[in-house]
């Protein structure tokens, strides 16, 4: 009887084994095949397919085409990359826009693919990446995340009339069945759509809040003598939009949004004094933080207490830090551009991309024009004491200079993700692994 | 008889003005003695005052009170300052304390009482109302999408100035509607452009290099509260920048293209961009292109006049220079601009 049983029992034992496995061989069978859908990154016209058509699967050392998981899991990271240089590059192709979430203790950076609108997730542990999104919009000029990375607004130009289009994609179902006519782009005839919604034409800007939950974004009337800036606050979790803030001025530049208050900069040149004022949109409270700077541009902190402004030199940049009631203006003694910063969550600390050369121009007018390109390093400023150390120099660790744009901290500030404005790339630096 | 008569009537003459005399010398020492004792004493003369710097400051402002006098010796003086009733700073020849302003509509009462030691203790003390005036301009010219740089006024295009005041009373915030504006351009006031609730004002533009004066003199409805500003506003000359439309990308507005340009196959979409003319859009019915290659005239696509397509020869290579004009086909308007780039071709 007893050695029945024990029978009974072995025979269990080597069942679940077996069927452990087999579970387990199944599994790694089908992420080594979803890996090999790589290939073609590095060319951009083979992501030009019309809306929802699958890729077919390519072979090369790339990462891939298709919706799934591309790159290497761990040891191939991106591009051949070694995960041990803290700085790493995301994309090979031009990108509009990037964001980064925490998800399960990991970060995933998303960005927007310029030439397609395709969306990828990278995850910067160990730099797999994973196409979200192969609905295609090309010709993408800006591109914001919003809730969670869930959503984003592409943003792009309707020729020849130069009118802007701003189209929500929902990113977690990106394509949905065409019905009528394409929508979005005049390129293929495909079965499938974009899935997502239409903000209004010709929105000028648009600014999300720092989790992206909310975003502001701005339109004016096209009568110039009559003509009115609205501001309008578009939630991108229930995709709601309320109009919040109107003004006869419509040279406005949003910087600064949380959902309640904005910080609303005239737009800059070196040849008219600047502005700065924060709106209250829910008690109609106005403020006037920065007046009289010729060449203002400007970077209000997540605490809104501080503000970092730049002002235009003779052929420069003057960078300074004021408190709210811009009651004293710290002399930053380094030059770059707001613009090229990014705070710290705590309000204490700051990156910038810092020139290491400042070619004579006029400022902020021929960078913003694309007629003049800087070469940064990125340093890191504690305004408590006004210390600074040199965080990252790409020329050392890329073999590349780079005029850095777009630089944002992970939430939980390990990594900072910043875009090349000379070709577009985006790339990440590891706070943690930098020497 | 005569002469007691005499005697009592010079002693009644003298009585007299002896008494006139003392009343005339007490009243005037009265009244140097209020002229120390400064407004509290409600009279006209003070022997010093409070000077407030700025003027009119802004809500949130740093403000700086000094006491100026020419009676007082304030170096040897003790000097105490109360700002809403509190003390913020006292002691000897302290003439001078700086202070921030509350919010919009935070009136804020500054006293200083100054011990002296002819006069005893004298006071002064002064309410500021916060109120800040500003011109913020737009001109009706031309950037391209995307665009965060300012739009600068070209010769003769339209200028809106709008005036920005923020004034407040005890109540709270004036509306922009419940004040009066007065514009003037140079030294011409603009009556008809100037009344109660006239924020905008909108003008043609000098030509170029020109600086246009504009000033606003501001004032509620019960002239309480008024400021002045004045903005020069300088006028530029309209640019050409030219960028790649590329077919994927869009237009590359993060890279313009210089003077010398490298076309190696295939072919390349240059996007002119016309900065700072009065059009509304780039294929504007009033702007005129006129593309050449070595001084010879091409035809250009009238609906997409700004824009040129270049394509590689099949063979060889060479150089040419190709130029863009651009007028307002306004002529008043005066606005043109010019480039010429050196392309370099090869297959």
């Amino acid at each position: 009887m007893k050695k029945k049983y024990f029978y009974l029992i072995l025979g269990l034992i080597i069942i679940v084994a077996l069927g452990l496995f087999l579970a387990t061989y199944i599994i790694l069978q089908r992420d080594s095949t979803t890996g090999e859908e790589g290939g073609g990154q590095t060319n951009p016209f083979a992501n030009f397919f019309p809306f929802g058509k699958p890729s077919e699967p390519t072979t090369g050392t790339t990462p891939g085409q298709g919706v799934g998981t591309t790159g290497g899991t761990g040891n191939t990271p991106l591009f051949g990359q070694e995960i041990t240089n803290p700085l790493r590059q995301i994309s090979q192709t031009p990108v509009a826009g990037s964001y980064t979430v925490l998800r399960g203790g990991k970060t995933y950076a998303l960005h927007v693919e310029r030439n397609t609108g395709n969306v990828f997730e990278t995850k910067l542990e160990d730099m797999t990446q994973n196409r979200l999104s192969n609905a295609l919009i090309p010709r993408i000029q800006e591109a914001f995340f919003g809730n969670n990375g869930k959503s984003v607004v592409l943003r792009y130009l309707e020729e020849p009339l130069d009118t802007i289009k701003s189209f929500v994609l929902d990113v977690t179902n990106p394509l949905k069945p065409k019905i009528g006519s394409v929508v979005v782009s005049a390129t293929g005839t495909p079965d499938t759509i974009p899935n997502g919604i239409f903000l209004p034409k010709d929105i000028m800007n648009v600014f999300p809040t720092r989790d992206g939950s909310n975003m502001f974004y701005s339109t004016r009337s096209s009568d110039f003598a009559t003509r009115k800036f609205t501001g309008t606050a578009y939630n991108s979790i229930k995709g709601t939009s309320a109009d919040v803030f109107q003004s006869p001025f419509s040279d406005w530049l949003p910087v600064f949004w949380d959902g309640t208050t904005v910080f609303l900069q005239t737009k800059a040149s070196q040849l008219v004094p600047g502005y700065l004022y924060s709106f209250n949109t829910k008690t109609g409270g106005t403020q006037k933080i920065l007046s009289e700077k010729n060449g203002l541009t400007t970077l209000p902190s997540p605490d809104q207490q501080k503000i970092l402004y730049s002002v235009s030199t003779r052929g420069g940049i003057a960078l300074y830090l004021n408190d709210r009631k811009g009651v004293y203006g710290a002399d930053m003694e380094i030059q770059t551009l707001p613009e090229k910063c990014v705070w710290t969550n705590d309000s204490i600390y700051l990156y910038c991309a810092v020139p290491n050369f400042i070619p004579s121009a006029i400022y902020p007018d021929d960078w913003y024009q694309g007629s003049v390109s800087l070469n940064d390093n990125i340093m890191k400023i504690d305004i408590k004491s006004g210390d600074t150390t040199s965080v990252l120099i790409p020329d050392n660790r890329a073999n590349q200079q780079m005029d850095i744009i777009n630089m944002s901290l992970s939430p939980d500030e390990k990594y900072l993700t910043f875009t090349n404005k000379k070709d577009e790339t985006l790339w990440m630096y590891d706070l943690t692994g930098a020497e | 008889m005569k002469q007691k008569c005499f005697l009592l009537v010079i002693f009644i003459f003298l009585a007299t003005a002896c008494l006139f005399f003392l009343q005339k010398t007490s009243a005037f020492a009265q009244t140097y003695n209020e002229s120390l004792l400064g407004s509290d004493s409600g009279t006209k003369f003070k022997t010093f005052t409070i000077k407030i710097n700025p003027e009119v400051p802004d809500a949130g402002e740093e403000v700086t009170a000094s006491l100026v006098s020419v009676q007082l010796n304030l170096d040897a003086s003790n000097i105490n300052w109360t700002l809403n009733g509190k003390t913020i700073e006292s002691g000897l020849g302290k003439k001078s304390v700086a202070f921030t302003m509350g919010g919009n509509g935070e009136q804020m009462t500054i006293r200083a009482d100054i011990e002296t030691i002819e006069y005893g203790t004298v006071s002064e003390e002064k309410t500021i109302t916060p109120a800040s005036l500003d011109i913020l301009w737009e001109a009706d010219t031309y950037t391209p999408p995307f665009y965060k740089g300012k739009a600068l006024p070209a010769s003769q295009s339209t200028i809106k100035a709008i005036a920005f005041p923020s004034f407040s009373e005890k109540n709270g915030p004036i509306s922009e509607s419940q004040i009066v504006y007065r514009w003037s351009r140079g030294i011409d006031i603009d009556e008809k452009n100037s009344g109660t609730g006239k924020n905008i004002y909108l003008f043609t533009g000098g030509y170029t290099y020109n600086r246009d004066s504009i000033e606003l003199t501001a004032t509620s409805l019960d002239k309480s509260i008024s400021a002045v500003k004045r903005r020069d506003v300088v006028i530029s000359t309209p640019k050409i920048l030219l960028y790649q439309n590329h077919p994927l990308g869009g237009i590359l507005y993060e890279k313009s293209i210089g003077n010398s340009f490298q076309l190696k196959g295939g072919e390349f979409t240059l996007r002119t961009e016309p900065y700072f003319f009065s059009f509304i859009t780039r294929n504007n019915n009033d702007a005129a292109f006129r593309w050449n290659i070595n001084g010879e005239s091409l035809e250009i696509n009238p609906d997409n006049k700004s824009e040129f397509t270049l394509r590689s020869p099949e063979t060889g290579s060479g150089s040419v220079k190709l130029g863009i004009e651009i007028n307002n086909i306004d002529l008043f308007r005066l606005q043109r601009a010019s480039k010429t780039i050196n392309l370099t071709y090869s297959n």
